[in-house]
């Protein structure tokens, strides 16, 4: 029993001190730029950055990273690959999974340590969780999501999931600068079939503007993306099942004149404010879609777009930044999780010593 | 845009040519709403005289008496002499500015300062049916993705392709324009097209703003650049070589076209 309490104890130090190690289990996207990667890695900076010890984690023989895409701030975070390395896993300690890694939650789930899933894409979760199983089976009894939109999704399959939200964070060099936009027109889709469908009728049906250049932004570094968005002039953005609508706002926040097809759902940063809604030219078809670019050339090319589709950057630069982030952190994954789980040792560790004491008794 | 002088070559006045006139003086004062040019003036005296009558508001005018030569690009190496600004434009008596231009170019040049020559991309119009929109873009090609090696700017290769550029309305940095010897009198028709030839030769930056700056009207009757309509295309074939030839020379070589018929009567 002592022995019970001992360890009990440590564990609460551990937890208490911040001692714990902190896990992310990462995919390997082979340098290919991946939103889910990203928001992996800035959660696992951001509490790297906050003094916690952190691990990624990765099952990959050639594990290749995402560092050359995300930048090399993120250099510091130490990766194991565990069929290799020895990861021991204590009672104090977190692992965060993504919702695709449905595999590793199924072999994690008698680990003794906290498990959190990490809810990006719900698409993924659908295509991989097993029909019948719940995340009680796998012992996981805490998510992380980035909005509220995902957060009722996952609360409604599984109720008694603690569901916490920690908003994605859109990098500093994504903003608007003075010097003369480029009249590029950058596309972002989630798929090739939509740059094509946006661009090649839109050629066949207004041969004017035949010189006219179009570049699709999929799979570009974060840096590079930075200024390839920065020197456009207008962005068209085609994505019907997104989550956040993350480039769409990057690309408001690099001063773009966004037109943008309505998805299914629309994120909620985009319904939260009137100008938000307000300050993008929204078009619900293709055809719509390629009449509206042509306005939209002509009009930028005369001056001619009201200030509320070019003033954008302003609107949205509180949106998405790294201090949102870390304050959502600290409330959702240190208070929510790290705290709760500490609470929760405190309580076990209470009982163990009433229980020895009305022994002693 | 203080920095800036307008330079405006007339040919001989007709009546006709007053709401042209209008058209275009007017717009300068909507392009330069602060009314910080220059404009200098070159011509005929009889369109002097009839230019004298248009109120350009503040701006410092001058107004050049020219009965000598009344070719474009004669015109306008005789007004740039004048020129006392680092940046100067030629509008033509037929084209029209449009609001605002000189704020949009004020913008590029504090970011390029190294841009010899900022041409505007242009909608043309059809003069005879004003009414409709848009017939064609003008210097558009630099920002096809493929067309130069940096989208935006022209560069000697791309110039070798495709040589239908309109220079008229962009703003050129005097200084350059000097230094590579300006436009060549003894070239007819293709001048302009030679001197962008010779620029992006000498490593001089020529940028299109992708702004639409100029109204480019064409099929006007008695403007200056309506004289070579008339021209063979054997003749318009020769100076178009002669540009090609003639922009590695600074200096403005006498070149003179001589038609198939006179070549064949100096034979027999």
């Amino acid at each position: 029993m002592n022995e019970k309490i001992n360890k009990l104890e440590e564990i609460v130090n551990i937890l208490t001190n911040k001692e714990s190690n902190v896990y992310f289990f990462t995919l390997d996207t082979k340098n290919s730029p991946s939103g889910e990667v990203k928001y992996t890695y800035d959660l696992a900076l951001s509490l790297f950055e906050m003094g916690y010890n952190v691990t990624m984690l990765h099952q990959e023989d050639e594990f290749v990273g995402a560092n050359e895409w995300l930048g090399d701030r993120y250099d510091v975070l130490v990766h194991k690959n565990v069929k290799e390395e020895n990861v021991t896993i204590t009672p104090s300690d977190f692992l965060f999974i993504p919702e695709v890694l449905v595999n590793v939650m199924t072999q994690t789930k008698t680990l003794p340590c906290k498990r959190i899933m990490i809810y990006y894409n719900p698409s993924y979760f659908m295509d991989y969780m097993p029909v019948g199983m719940t995340l009680s089976d796998l012992n996981i009894y805490d998510v992380i999501t980035t909005n509220e939109n995902l957060q009722e999704k996952i609360k409604s399959y599984f109720p008694n999931i603690n569901v916490q939200i920690v908003r994605p964070v859109i990098q500093e060099f994504f903003e608007n600068d003075d010097a003369p936009k480029k009249l590029i027109v950058n596309v972002i889709t989630s798929n090739s079939n939509e740059v094509n469908d946006i661009i090649k009728p839109f050629y066949w049906k207004n041969p004017i503007y035949k010189w006219l250049s179009f570049r699709d932004l999929k799979g570009a570094p974060q840096r590079v993306l930075g200024d390839m968005m920065k020197e456009a002039a207008i962005t068209v953005w085609v994505d019907d099942n997104t989550n956040n609508a993350q480039m769409a706002l990057e690309a408001l926040k690099s001063g773009s004149v966004l037109i943008a097809k309505v998805p299914q759902t629309t994120p909620e940063w985009m319904m939260d404010e009137d100008d938000w809604r307000f300050g993008i030219i929204w078009v619900d078809s293709y055809e719509m879609l390629h009449n509206t670019i042509a306005s939209v050339v002509r009009g930028w090319t005369r001056n001619n777009i009201l200030d509320q589709y070019l003033n954008m950057s302003d609107v949205v630069k509180n949106v998405f930044t790294k201090s949102t982030q870390v304050a959502d952190i600290e409330k959702s994954i240190v208070k929510g999780v790290f705290d709760a789980t500490l609470n929760t040792y405190k309580q076990i560790l209470s009982a163990e010593k009433n229980n020895e004491l009305k022994i002693e008794e | 845009m203080k920095d800036l002088t307008i330079i405006i070559p007339l040919a001989e006045y007709k009546d006709e040519h007053a709401s042209l006139y209008q058209r275009s003086f007017k717009s300068i004062t909507y392009a330069d709403t602060s009314s910080e040019v220059s404009v200098i003036v070159i011509g005929p005296t009889s369109a002097i005289n009839e230019a004298k009558n248009f109120d350009f508001g503040e701006r410092e005018v001058l107004f050049i008496e020219n009965n000598k030569n009344a070719e474009l690009q004669f015109q306008i190496n005789k007004a740039v002499k004048d020129v006392k600004t680092s940046y100067f434009s030629v509008l033509e008596f037929d084209d029209s500015y449009t609001d605002l231009w000189f704020k949009t170019i004020e913008h590029y040049t504090k970011h390029q300062p190294e841009t010899t020559l900022f041409l505007s991309l242009m909608e043309v119009f059809d003069n005879t049916k004003p009414e409709l929109d848009a017939i064609a873009y003008a210097n558009e090609p630099v920002w096809a993705a493929s067309f130069s090696d940096e989208i935006g700017y022209l560069d000697n290769d791309s110039l070798k392709n495709y040589y239908n550029f309109i220079v008229s309305g962009g703003v050129f940095k005097k200084s350059d324009f000097l230094s590579v010897g300006g436009l060549k009198n003894n070239i007819k028709v293709f001048f302009w097209y030679e001197l962008l030839l010779r620029l992006t030769q000498n490593d001089k930056k020529v940028f299109v703003v992708p702004k639409i700056g100029y109204e480019h009207y064409v099929n006007v009757e008695g403007s200056l650049s309506s004289a070579y309509a008339s021209m063979s295309h054997h003749e318009l074939d020769f100076w178009f070589k002669t540009a090609q030839e003639e922009y590695l020379y600074k200096t403005d070589r006498k070149k003179e076209y001589v038609s198939p018929v006179t070549e064949e009567n100096n034979a027999n």
